[in-house]
C-alpha cells in the first residue's frame, strides 16, 4: 500500500510542471515525426525488406513500451547517493530498491498516460494503424511490465556504484547509448547484421524493447510468447540479485557526512 | 519544564558498546599525475569508543563541536551507516542490521534534511507517513489534530513543500517524524536556522511530547538554551570520544565555575590594583564599566563584593553565572578532563 503511495506522489510530482510537460509533448511529436519521415524513405527504397504499416506500429508501440522507462534511473539513484538523501530514505520502515521502482514507475506511468498515450493514439489515427490497439493483448502488457523491471533492476546495479565513485552519471549515459543499440529502440533487431544480432542475443537489452513490441507485431505461438517471458524474468532476476550483493557491500561505503 | 531535573530511570532502550566508524578520505598530492595512478587515502576516526546507555523517557543532549562525531553516532543508531566496531542495540535490534525493523520504531528530524517530498503539499507526504508506518485512521487524526494545533501546521498544510518557510519546513519535518508515536526520536539540529519564535515552538513541542508519551529524545545541537530547556542529561563528544556524560546539574558544578561581575560606576586605580590582587581574578574596563572575571572555587562572590560596595561610587552591580556555551566551551579545549577519562554521573 505504501509503495502504491509513492507511486501515486511521483506521479503528482510530474504534475507540478506543466512548462516541463508542454515541452517534453513538443518533443515526442518532432521525435515520431522524424521516425515516420526516415523509414518512410527507407521504405520507399526497400519495400521488400520493410512495410511502412509495420514500422508505424513499430514506432508507435516503441514510443509506448519507451515511455514507461522514460525516467532516468540511474540519475534518480546516484542522486539519493551522491547528494546525501538517501539517509533521509533510510531511516523509513521501506526498502531503497523498491522505493526507487515506485518513484521510477510513477514517473513513467505519468510520462506513459499524459505525454505519450495521447500523441500516440493521435499519430494511429491519422497514420491509419488504428488495429493496432485491437491486437494489445495480455503479453504485451506483461512484457512491457518485465521490460520495465529489467531496465530498472540493470540501472540500479549501474546507479549503486555511486556508493565508490559517487558521480555516475557517465554511467547511465553509457547504459542509454547501449540500450539504444542493441535493444531495438532505433532499428528492429531482425534488421540488425548476423554479428551485432548474436552478439545482441547474449545481452538483456533487446527484453527491454523489442521483445514487447514483438509480443505483439510478430506471429509468435503460446509457447514462444512464454519463452519470451521467462527470458525476461530469468534477466530480472539475475540483475535483481546482482543489485542486492552490490546493495549489501555498498551500504558499508556508504558516507553521508555533514549533518 | 521543571520537570526537567527529574530523574527518569527506566528500561533501556539504547546501548551503544565500543562503537566506532571511520571515514576513508582521499588525500590529495601537489602532482596531479600522481593523483591518478596511486591514490592514498588517510583514515578518519569519525567516532571511535564510544559507549553509553539511554533510558526510556530520557532526553539527552548530544553536543560537541563542529566534526566531532554527533550525527554519524545518530546515523548508526538510525541504521542509515553501518558501524565498524562496536555494536549499536536500539530496543534489542541492532539497527545496523535490521534497519527497516528498528525503523518503524523510531523518528529522525535531520535539521539539514527533509524527508517531505518537494513537489507535493505536506499533507500528501503526511498521508503516506500514514501508509508507510501503518497507523490506524483514528490515531492519525488524533494526532495530526494535536501536531496541528501545537506546531500551528494548519497555515501551510496545502501548500507544496519547496514553498515553505524554513520554520514552516522544519515543523512539517518534526510532525512526520512522530505521526506514528515512535519510541524514540532523534533530533539532529532541529532549531538551526529558526527564528525565537518557531525555536520556542519547536522546544514546547518536544517537551510535550515527551512528558505525554514518554517518548525518548536524543537531541544534537548546538544551541545551548535547547539543551538547557530541554535535557537532564548531556553527553559531550568530541574527535569522535565522549568527553563528558552526566547530568546538566553536574557539568555546572564541575566545570561552571568561572563567574563574573558587571559593575558600572566611578573607578580608580588603586581600587582595580585590590582586586586584581585576589587569586584568579581578571578585571577588564571599558570607560565606566568593569568586568570581574573569577574562578569560584577559589575566590568568594562575597568577597569581591564586599570590595565593590565599599566603593561609594558604584551605580549598577551584575552577578553572572558561567553560561552553558561557557562551560561547554571550556569542555572542549579542557586537557585535564580527557586525561582523566569520562566523567560519569547519572
Amino acid at each position: 500500500m505504501v509503495y502504491l503511495e509513492y507511486i501515486k506522489n511521483a506521479f503528482k510530482s510530474q504534475m507540478y510542471y506543466r512548462m516541463n510537460w508542454g515541452m517534453k509533448i513538443m518533443g515526442i511529436i518532432l521525435s515520431i515525426f522524424l521516425q515516420l519521415c526516415l523509414w518512410n524513405v527507407l521504405a520507399d527504397d526497400h519495400s521488400d525488406i520493410v512495410s511502412m504499416s509495420y514500422m508505424v506500429e513499430y514506432i508507435l508501440l516503441g514510443c509506448m513500451v519507451k515511455s514507461l522507462t522514460a525516467s532516468n534511473v540511474v540519475d534518480l539513484v546516484n542522486g539519493h547517493i551522491g547528494s546525501g538523501q538517501i539517509a533521509m530514505d533510510m531511516i523509513k520502515p521501506i526498502r531503497f530498491q523498491l522505493y526507487m521502482f515506485c518513484e521510477s514507475l510513477g514517473n513513467g506511468l505519468f510520462s506513459c498516460l499524459f505525454e505519450y498515450f495521447p500523441i500516440v493514439v493521435i499519430f494511429s489515427i491519422f497514420m491509419k494503424s488504428f488495429g493496432l490497439w485491437g491486437r494489445i493483448d495480455i503479453f504485451f502488457l506483461a512484457s512491457t511490465f518485465l521490460g520495465l523491471c529489467l531496465y530498472f533492476v540493470l540501472a540500479y546495479c549501474l546507479a549503486l556504484t555511486g556508493f565508490w565513485w559517487t558521480q555516475t552519471w557517465i554511467l547511465g549515459r553509457f547504459l542509454n547509448d547501449l540500450v539504444g543499440l542493441f535493444s531495438g529502440k532505433m532499428v528492429p533487431v531482425w534488421m540488425f547484421p548476423e554479428a551485432l544480432l548474436a552478439v545482441s542475443r547474449c545481452l538483456p537489452f533487446q527484453h527491454m524493447y523489442y521483445t514487447p513490441i514483438s509480443m505483439v507485431l510478430e506471429d509468435f505461438t503460446l509457447m514462444q510468447k512464454c519463452s519470451l517471458l521467462g527470458v525476461q524474468l530469468f534477466w530480472c532476476l539475475f540483475f535483481l540479485f546482482l543489485g542486492k550483493v552490490i546493495e549489501r557491500r555498498g551500504m558499508y561505503r556508504l558516507q553521508v557526512q555533514g549533518g | 519544564m521543571e520537570e526537567k531535573g527529574e530523574e527518569i530511570l527506566n528500561r533501556t532502550v539504547i546501548r551503544v558498546e565500543n562503537l566506532g566508524k571511520d571515514y576513508q578520505i582521499r588525500k590529495r598530492t601537489e602532482r596531479f599525475w600522481k593523483d591518478i595512478f596511486s591514490r592514498q587515502y588517510e583514515v578518519k576516526k569519525a567516532v571511535e569508543d564510544v559507549n553509553f546507555e539511554i533510558a526510556e523517557g530520557e532526553i539527552v543532549g548530544y553536543i560537541g563541536p563542529n566534526g566531532a562525531g554527533k550525527s554519524t553516532t545518530i546515523k548508526m543508531l538510525t541504521g542509515i551507516l553501518q558501524p565498524d566496531r562496536g555494536q549499536v542495540f536500539v530496543n534489542g535490534i541492532q539497527p545496523g542490521k535490521c534497519r527497516v525493523d528498528n525503523a518503524k520504531n523510531i523518528g529522525v528530524v535531520f535539521g539539514q534534511r527533509t524527508q517531505l517530498w518537494w513537489d507535493i503539499p505536506v499533507k500528501d507526504t503526511l498521508h503516506l507517513m500514514k501508509h508507510m508506518y501503518h497507523i490506524p485512521e483514528q490515531t492519525y487524526q488524533e494526532n495530526l489534530k494535536l501536531y496541528s494545533d501545537i506546531l500551528g501546521l494548519g497555515e501551510f498544510m496545502h501548500l507544496p513543500v519547496r514553498q515553505l518557510s524554513l520554520g514552516q519546513r522544519m515543523r512539517a519535518d518534526i510532525a512526520c517524524a512522530i505521526l506514528h508515536n515512535p519510541q524514540i526520536l532523534y533530533l539532529d539540529e532541529p532549531t538551526i536556522g529558526l527564528d525565537i519564535f518557531v525555536k520556542e515552538n519547536v522546544r514546547g513541542f518536544i517537551h510535550e511530547i515527551n512528558q505525554k508519551k514518554r517518548t525518548t529524545v536524543i537531541l544534537t545541537t548546538h544551541d545551548m538554551s535547547d539543551i538547557e530547556k530541554l535535557c537532564s542529561r548531556v553527553m559531550v563528544i568530541d574527535q569522535g570520544r565522549i568527553i563528558y556524560d552526566g547530568s546538566l546539574l553536574d557539568l555546572r558544578e564541575q566545570y561552571g565555575h568561572m563567574e563574573s561581575i558587571e559593575a558600572k560606576g566611578v573607578w580608580d586605580d588603586v581600587f582595580l590594583e585590590e582586586i586584581k590582587r585576589l587569586p584568579s581574578v581578571s578585571v577588564t574596563q571599558e570607560e565606566n564599566q568593569i568586568m570581574i572575571q573569577y574562578d569560584s572555587r577559589k575566590v568568594d562572590s562575597d568577597k569581591i563584593l564586599f570590595l565593590l560596595m565599599k566603593n561609594q561610587r558604584i551605580c549598577d552591580i551584575k552577578v553572572h553565572e558561567q553560561s552553558l556555551d561557557g562551560i561547554i566551551k571550556q569542555l572542549y579545549v579542557c586537557k585535564e578532563v580527557r586525561e582523566n577519562g569520562i566523567f560519569r554521573v547519572y
